[in-house]
């Protein structure tokens, strides 16, 4: 979007009224209306000059009273006296805006009085102005066909330095152009006005023309004008406003033009728009065509000067992106954005909430994409309304949208389930731990063992109490602690004695409660440990019978080893 | 059905004025985009290509008119594919920001295949015909190749899809006119997991910056999804029977009123109280199929018993 940072006075131009043309003229400062009808009176003629057409705008670098740059317009104008017709160029100060024609004094005109015959023929026919890159002034005549150079100084047509022929570049005239003398390029709109076609051409001034590139731009260009000597801006018949390298042929931006779009006819031509872009103040200087002012009969026609700065015109209504629900907090998009859609970045918004005990979690400010999230939380379900407000330079621009609040829900499941006992793999022989007499790995795993398989088998407690007409029962898992484990060795040689001994000593020696308990890995069957306490241990029978197979290192006859588990080792 | 957040918008200018599909060739074309909102090529005749915010404001962008054509190669710098419809003879590149051609790329007289083509990937184009909305096709970026076909498609709806990024990059959501939504893995080749519902549209694109379906409903107005069905089922912890000291795996599906999966929620997991054994998280996300699972480990010491596994989502 651009901002407006200049304008111009009024043109000042001869508006009196001629008594009679048929004698030397008589001017007077008001034109003199009747009172009762509101018309001129009677023997009175119109208006003695009175804009026709709109040639051009420029910025030029010469110093004047105010500053060191001048801001042109250049007008073709009807004239009530001979030669009838000529051409304006009105000076105002870039600074100020001032007028530097003297007041009530037309600016130099370009026509028989100050040219050749020659000059004034061709400058009574100029159709329009154009732009080299560099700043200077094209004038075409003959719808288009003609082109001669326009001399800023005294606004005297001169040879164009190159010979330029609409046909060698694809179009019977040329209308809507801009010339890069130092590039030796033209960048022109393509074809003819109808079927229009929003694309512009750029063709290479040499022997050949050739056509170097084209380039799509937002709508049918209707002015094409210099930024530098590569990037130009095209405006566009639907309002637009294209930056444009036009030697890589890439679109650098597009904005919507400051100046609306008039819909000038063949006989009237108010609404008329000429840009320019003044690279002193590096700004865009647009000067629309007005009517004169119905009373006075002067002109209302001034240049404006635009800044292209990021301002926002709307607050996108913000959209919730999670449903919005008490308790949770909810973020809220929006979006800041110019005439075009732009986004427009670091913008603050001040959100207000009403309604649904809402609270704003954070403020935000606009990323590059120009959006924010603003973060809420709603305490109950009911509506509430989100209004956003952001300042701009032009306007205080307000949102808001109204959102119901949905109740919180949850959803439960669950699934009841019942450990089982893991059922282990046997990896060893089996293992008893003794806090002071080590380790003590079998020589081989028992043959029988009771009360333990993936895990130590508690049987359920079982009680029964007489009542009078029965019994009552209870039954309920048993503990650990219950559970009495048995390791056998049976057969002709059960263990090696040296096996017998080692578990003599672990069964003798109780080890001291304060230094833990023996250890019990059952590795044959699981891979659990117990702490146990050794209840027993018999060979044939009650206590340890030897036969004589002892004397040989062998023990014969069953082998039992009995524990109480007293716990697990974690 | 996904969860209406706003909408509907009409779709009006910054005047106030009506913004709507009243081209007489009827040759309108729409895309989402998260750094511009919905591009709306007006029509041939109209040549206005306008981008529309999602409350349904809509700006006026350039004078042309466009098929729009994500193209998975450039989009990150901004440009897509466009054809000129209706006869759509051209394949251009495309720059979203200031809204015009910038490179015809093909040109292609009489019937063109372009009409064809939704999608430039990587190494092809792709695109599904309305006559037989079950097949992705693919042809070759030269279109020396054209109209084959790559995949078959199941859950799909009727017509012809829109294609949308999503946050997978190798994941394209196809959007069918009737609210069918289902996903398309372009690098394996095959249809990815998930489905959703949206209602009948003219269009949906899903938008992976800020993870919402845009609609234009078959009245020409906007509406914003989120992109989660509203959570309407969730089943019972299921899985093996724990044993000691050993872990178990339970497995939770939520589901929406159409039974299809609710995607990427939270799931709190926790045990009944005084239960033995631990989860290993108390939360879990919930993936394609709307599964969320947990581990539990089973006490090595305790008593055996039961344990209730609880799964809860709040919404």
């Amino acid at each position: 979007m651009f901002i407006q940072i200049y304008q111009t006075e009024p043109v000042t131009y001869i508006s009196e009224i001629e008594q009679s043309p048929f004698s030397p003229p008589v001017f007077y400062p008001v034109p003199p209306y009747d009172d009762d009808t509101g018309l001129l009176k009677s023997g009175y003629f119109g208006y003695l000059e009175s804009h026709k057409w709109l040639l051009a705008v420029y910025a030029e670098g010469r110093e004047n009273l105010f500053s060191n740059t001048t801001v042109h317009i250049l007008t073709a104008n009807y004239i009530y006296n001979f030669p009838g017709y000529g051409i304006r160029d009105y000076e105002f100060d870039s600074n100020v805006g001032a007028s530097l024609n003297d007041e009530m004094e037309n600016s130099p005109i370009a026509s028989s009085s100050s040219v050749s015959e020659q000059q004034n023929f061709w400058l009574l026919r100029i159709n329009d102005v154009q732009f080299r890159s560099d700043g200077s002034l094209i004038a075409t005549t003959n719808y288009g066909i003609d082109w001669y150079s326009l001399d800023l100084n005294d606004l005297l047509l001169r040879p164009m330095p190159i010979d330029v022929t609409p046909s060698n570049y694809g179009a019977y005239a040329l209308k809507v152009f801009l010339v890069d003398t130092e590039n030796s390029l033209l960048v022109k709109s393509k074809g003819p006005s109808i079927p229009a076609v929003a694309e512009i051409e750029v063709y290479q001034f040499n022997e050949d023309n050739l056509l170097a590139r084209s380039i799509r731009v937002s709508g049918v260009p209707v002015q094409i004008f210099p930024e530098n000597d590569k990037h130009c801006y095209v405006f566009t018949s639907n309002g637009l406003l294209n930056l444009i390298n036009y030697v890589t042929g890439e679109v650098l931006s597009t904005l919507r033009a400051p100046t609306p779009v008039g819909t000038p006819t063949l006989f009237d031509k108010i609404g008329f728009v000429k840009y320019c872009y003044d690279r002193y103040y590096r700004r865009l200087i647009a000067v629309q065509l007005t009517a004169d002012d119905q009373e006075t009969g002067a002109s209302t026609l001034h240049a404006k000067g635009w800044y292209p700065v990021p301002i926002p015109v709307r607050i996108m209504k913000p959209i919730p992106v999670i449903p919005p629900r008490t308790g949770k907090k909810v973020p809220y998009l929006t979006k800041l954005f110019g005439d075009v859609g732009e986004p427009i970045g670091g913008w603050q918004f001040y959100p207000i909430v009403d309604g649904a005990d809402t609270i704003i979690n954070s403020l935000s400010i606009t990323d590059e994409n120009g959006e924010a999230y603003i973060l809420a939380t709603s305490a109950t379900a009911e509506e509430m309304t989100l209004s956003l407000e952001a300042e701009t330079e032009l306007a205080t621009l307000n949102s808001e949208a109204t959102f119901t609040i949905g109740e919180a829900s949850t959803e439960t499941a669950s699934t009841v389930l019942t450990i089982l006992p893991a059922i282990g793999e046997g990896t060893g022989p089996g293992r008893l731990v003794h806090p002071t007499l080590g380790t003590y790995d079998y020589e081989k795993c028992p043959d029988e063992w009771s009360n333990m398989d993936g895990d130590a088998i508690i049987a359920p407690i079982w009680a029964s109490s007489k009542t009078l007409d029965g019994a009552a029962n209870t039954l309920f898992s048993g503990n650990i602690r219950d559970v009495v484990i048995e390791e056998r060795w049976i057969g002709d040689l059960s263990v090696s004695l040296a096996m017998l001994r080692m578990l003599a000593a672990f069964w003798q020696n109780p080890p001291n409660p304060a230094d833990g308990y023996i250890e019990w890995y059952p590795n044959y069957i699981n891979e659990l440990g117990f702490k146990v306490i050794i209840l027993a241990l018999e060979l044939n029978g009650q206590g340890i019978n030897f036969d004589y197979m002892a004397r040989q290192g062998y023990v014969s006859g069953d082998l039992v080893l009995r524990m109480r588990i007293a716990g697990r080792v974690a | 059905m996904l969860e209406l957040l706003a909408g509907p918008f009409d779709i009006i200018d910054l005047d106030g004025n009506p913004v709507g599909a009243d081209d007489p060739l009827q040759v309108e074309d729409f895309y989402y985009d998260d750094d511009l909102g919905l591009m709306f090529s007006e029509g041939q005749l109209t040549e206005t290509i306008w981008i529309i915010q999602l409350d349904g404001t809509a700006a006026c962008r350039s004078m042309w008119f466009a098929r729009f054509i994500p193209d998975i190669q450039n989009e990150s710098i901004g440009r897509y594919l466009a054809t000129d419809p209706p006869y759509e003879n051209h394949l251009y590149t495309y720059s979203k920001k200031n809204g015009v051609y910038t490179e015809t790329l093909l040109t292609i007289a009489g019937v063109t295949p372009l009409k064809d083509i939704q999608v430039r990937a990587d190494e092809r184009y792709l695109g599904i015909k309305s006559s037989s909305p079950d097949k992705v096709r693919w042809s070759a970026l030269d279109m020396s190749t054209q109209d084959t076909e790559e995949a078959t498609l199941t859950g799909n709806g009727t017509g012809r899809p829109v294609w949308s990024r999503t946050r997978d990059l190798d994941i394209m959501a196809l959007a069918y006119a009737n609210g069918n939504i289902i996903f398309y893995d372009h690098i394996q080749k095959q249809q990815a997991a998930g489905a959703s519902f949206i209602g009948d549209n003219l269009g949906a694109w899903y938008s992976a910056r800020h993870n919402i379906w845009v609609k234009l409903t078959t009245s020409y107005q906007l509406e914003v999804y989120a992109n989660a069905p509203r959570p309407s089922s969730l089943s019972n912890p299921a899985g093996d029977q724990p044993l000691r000291g050993r872990m178990t795996t339970y497995t939770v599906q939520l589901l929406g009123a159409q039974s299809e999966p609710c995607v990427g929620e939270l799931i709190n997991w926790s045990l009944g109280g005084g239960d033995a054994g631990e989860l290993k998280h108390t939360q879990s996300t919930t993936d394609a199929n709307g599964n969320a699972s947990i581990d539990y480990f089973a006490p090595v010491v305790g008593a055996l018993g039961s344990v209730t596994i609880k799964a809860e989502f709040k919404f």
